[in-house]
C-alpha cells in the first residue's frame, strides 16, 4: 500500500507546468462542454491542480484541507447536476439552441477568453508573481467569468462562480496564510456550494412544476 | 459577554432546524431570540477591546444601537409574517446569518471580519428563493455579486492591514478603492444596484430585510471607524470623497430609475436605493455632525424598510400581482398593510411629517452649505421615488370592489403600528411637545 508519508515527495515530482496546463485545459473544457456533470469533474481537476501548485508556498496539511473541501464541494454539486441533467434532457436542446449557446458559440467564447487572458497577463500586477502559473489562474478565472455571463441556468453559473473564486483564493492564499483564514475560506466555499445547490434545486422544482 | 451575543443565536439556529416545521412554534421562538439579542447587544456594549482566543473583539455604542434596532425590526417582521410561505429552515438561516454578520461587526481583524461577512451573506442568500419562478435566478445574481465583493474585500483587507503609509502609499490607495468598490457591491449602491429591484419583486421578505437593512447596517458600522481614521494618503478626503460621490451617483440613479417603475416591489426597491445613497452622502461629508446625521438617517431608513417589508408581504398575500393597475381596492381588504405602506413608503421618500423627512432635511441643509447646486439637484431628484411610491399608495387606496382579493390577517398587521408610530414620532413630538414622555425616559436612563 502507498505510504501517506511519501505523498509530499510524490507531489514534488509532478512538474509544475503539467499542473498549470491541466488548470488551463480544464477551464477551457468547462466553458465548452455543456454537460454539468463533466463540468464538475473538471472543477475537481482544478482543485487538484491548484493544490499541486500551491504546495510550494502552503503548509502541506492546509493544501490537503483545501483539496478535501474541493471533493466535498464537487460531490455536493454533482448530485444537483445529475438531477438537472435528468430534468432538462429533451427540453434543453430546444431552449439552448434558441439563445444561440451552441458549441460553435462556446468555442469562440473560449478562444476569446484565452486572448483576453493573454492581454491582461501582460498588464497584470501579478505578472511574474506565482512563478508563472498566474497566467493559468487568469485563464481559469476569465473562462469561468464567461461561463457566468453566458450560462442561462443557475447551476452552470454557480460552478463558474466557484471557479472564479477558486482562482481568487489561490492568489489570496499566496499573500495571506493564516490558519483561521484558510479554515474560514473553506467553510465559505462549502457554504457557497450549498447555496448553489439550494438555488439550483429551487430552479428545477420550478421547472418540474411548470411541466406538470 | 460579547461571545454570548454570537453563540446564542447559533444555538437557537440549531434548535430551529429541528422545530422549523412547526411554524406556530418556530416563528415566536425566532422572534423572541431576536428580541433577546436586541436587549443583549445594548447590555454588552464595551468600547474596550476584549481578547477572545487571541482575537480582539469590541462593540461600540453606536454599533450596539444599530444592532438593537435591526434585531427588533427582525423580531417584528418574523412575528408579523409567520403565515408567509417560507423555507422550513428560514428562521434558522436568518439567525445563523445574523450571528455571522454580528461577528463580522465585532471582530477587529479585517480579514476575519470579511470572511464572516461572506459566510453571513451566503446564509442569507439561501433565503431568497420564493414562489416566483425567477427567484432562483435572482438568488444566483445576488450570490455572484456578493461573493465577488467578498473576494475584493479580502484583497482590500490585505492591502489596508498589511501596508505602511510611509513605504507604500499607492497600495493603501488601491486598498481603499477596492474597499469602496466592494462596499458598493455589497450594499447595492449604483452602479451595482441591479439586483435590488428583482429582489423586492421576487425574493422572500426576510431575505429583503436582511440584505437591505442588516447587511448595509453592518457595513456602515465598519465604515465609520475607517472614515474617522486620518491615515489616508492626503488625509481623510480621499476615502470620504469616494463615499460622497458614490452616494450622489446612487441617489441620482435610484431617483431617475424610480420614476418609470410600475410595480410596487420595484418602486420600493429604487426608493430604498436612493435613500441609502443619501446616507452615504451624509457619511461622505466627513464632519462629526454629518456622520451623526448620517446615522440618524440610517435609523429612519431601517424602520422605513422594515415597515414597507411588512406591507409588501401582506399585499403579496392579498393580491397575486403587484402591478400598479392590479392594486386597486387593496386598502379595503388590507387596511393595516396600507397604513404601513403609507407611513413607511412616505418616510423612505422623505415626505413631510415623517422621520425620513426630518433627517433628510438636515442632510440637504448641511450639503447646501458646501455644494449648493448638488443640494438643489438632489432635492429635485427626490421627486422621482416620491412619485413612484405615491402612485402605488394612490393605487392601493383607490376604491374598487374586487372579490378576488384575500383579506389580510389583522393581528400580525397590528405589529406594524408601533413601527409606524416610531416614524411619525419626531413630527408628533415637535408638533405636540407635551406628549413627550420625558419623565419616563429620564427615569429609564436613571437621571
Amino acid at each position: 500500500m502507498f505510504p501517506v508519508s511519501d505523498f509530499p515527495e510524490l507531489i514534488a515530482e509532478i512538474p509544475l507546468y503539467a499542473a498549470a496546463l491541466a488548470l488551463m485545459l480544464s477551464a477551457i473544457m468547462a466553458l465548452v462542454i455543456s454537460d454539468r456533470r463533466v463540468t464538475l469533474i473538471l472543477l475537481l481537476t482544478q482543485y487538484g491542480a491548484v493544490a499541486l501548485l500551491s504546495y510550494q508556498y502552503l503548509f502541506m496539511p492546509l493544501v490537503l484541507v483545501r483539496l478535501f473541501t474541493g471533493i466535498v464541494v464537487c460531490v455536493l454539486l454533482y448530485l444537483s447536476a445529475q438531477r438537472a441533467q435528468r430534468v432538462l434532457s429533451g427540453r434543453e436542446s430546444a431552449e439552448v439552441t434558441s439563445v444561440g449557446m451552441n458549441l460553435a458559440f462556446r468555442l469562440v467564447l473560449a478562444t476569446l477568453s484565452v486572448l483576453l487572458a493573454l492581454g491582461f497577463w501582460q498588464q497584470s500586477p501579478f505578472y511574474g508573481v506565482l512563478q508563472g502559473y498566474g497566467f493559468a489562474l487568469l485563464v481559469m478565472m476569465i473562462c469561468a467569468l464567461m461561463m457566468i455571463l453566458s450560462s442561462p441556468d443557475p447551476l452552470r453559473r454557480g460552478v463558474g462562480l466557484l471557479m472564479v473564486m477558486h482562482g481568487a483564493w489561490a492568489i489570496y492564499l499566496y499573500l495571506e496564510q493564516s490558519f483561521l483564514a484558510i479554515v474560514l475560506l473553506d467553510a465559505l466555499d462549502v457554504l457557497i456550494a450549498l447555496a448553489i445547490a439550494h438555488l439550483a434545486d429551487a430552479w428545477l422544482r420550478g421547472l418540474e412544476g411548470s411541466e406538470s | 459577554m460579547i461571545l454570548w451575543l454570537l453563540l446564542l443565536p447559533l444555538a437557537a439556529a440549531l434548535l430551529l432546524l429541528v422545530v422549523g416545521r412547526w411554524r406556530l412554534l418556530s416563528a415566536p421562538m425566532a422572534a423572541a431570540m431576536f428580541l433577546a439579542m436586541a436587549v443583549f447587544s445594548v447590555a454588552v456594549v464595551d468600547p474596550q477591546f476584549v481578547d477572545v482566543a487571541g482575537r480582539a473583539l469590541n462593540l461600540r455604542p453606536e454599533q450596539a444601537v444599530l444592532l438593537t434596532l435591526c434585531f427588533t425590526m427582525l423580531a417584528v417582521v418574523i412575528w408579523a409574517t409567520y403565515r408567509a410561505p417560507n423555507l422550513v429552515s428560514a428562521y434558522a438561516l436568518c439567525l445563523a446569518g445574523a450571528s455571522a454578520l454580528t461577528a463580522s461587526m465585532v471582530v477587529r481583524n479585517m480579514t476575519l471580519s470579511t470572511l464572516l461577512l461572506g459566510i453571513g451573506a451566503v446564509l442569507i442568500i439561501m433565503l431568497i428563493p420564493g414562489e416566483h419562478p425567477r427567484s432562483p435566478h435572482t438568488g444566483m445574481h445576488v450570490l455572484v455579486q456578493m461573493v465577488s465583493a467578498v473576494a475584493l474585500l479580502l484583497f482590500a483587507s490585505w492591502a489596508l492591514e498589511g501596508s505602511d503609509i510611509e513605504e507604500n502609499p499607492d497600495l493603501l490607495r488601491y486598498g481603499g478603492m477596492l474597499f469602496a468598490l466592494s462596499l458598493a457591491m455589497l450594499m447595492g449602491l449604483a452602479p451595482f444596484h441591479l439586483w435590488v429591484a428583482p429582489l423586492f419583486r421576487q425574493g422572500n421578505i426576510l431575505a429583503i430585510l436582511m440584505l437591505r437593512v442588516f447587511l448595509p447596517m453592518i457595513l456602515i458600522g465598519r465604515l465609520i471607524p475607517m472614515i474617522e481614521a486620518a491615515n489616508w494618503p492626503g488625509g481623510e478626503s480621499f476615502f470620504s470623497a469616494v463615499i460622497f460621490w458614490g452616494g450622489i451617483l446612487t441617489v441620482a440613479v435610484g431617483s431617475i430609475t424610480a420614476i418609470s417603475q410600475r410595480t410596487l416591489g420595484t418602486a420600493l426597491a429604487y426608493a430604498t436605493v436612493a435613500d441609502l445613497g443619501l446616507v452615504m452622502i451624509s457619511l461622505g461629508m466627513g464632519t462629526p455632525e454629518s456622520l451623526e446625521m448620517g446615522m440618524a438617517h440610517l435609523r429612519s431608513h431601517i424602520v422605513g424598510v422594515a415597515l414597507v417589508c411588512l406591507a409588501l408581504q401582506s399585499i403579496r398575500l392579498c393580491v397575486d400581482h403587484d402591478d400598479v393597475n392590479q392594486l386597486w381596492g387593496v386598502a379595503r381588504r388590507a387596511p393595516l398593510a396600507t397604513l404601513a405602506l403609507g407611513v413607511g413608503g412616505l418616510s423612505l421618500v422623505g415626505f413631510p411629517g415623517t422621520a425620513g423627512f426630518m433627517s433628510r432635511f438636515v442632510v440637504y441643509r448641511m450639503l447646501a452649505v458646501e455644494y449648493r447646486q448638488w443640494a438643489l439637484l438632489l432635492l429635485g431628484l427626490s421627486a422621482g421615488p416620491g412619485w413612484a411610491v405615491l402612485r402605488c399608495i394612490v393605487a392601493v387606496i383607490r376604491p374598487a370592489t374586487r372579490p378576488d382579493l384575500r383579506r389580510e390577517m389583522r393581528w400580525p398587521g397590528l405589529l406594524g403600528l408601533p413601527l409606524a408610530l416610531l416614524l411619525l414620532a419626531p413630527y408628533l413630538l415637535a408638533r405636540f411637545p407635551a406628549w413627550a414622555p420625558t419623565t419616563w425616559l429620564r427615569s429609564l436612563i436613571g437621571q
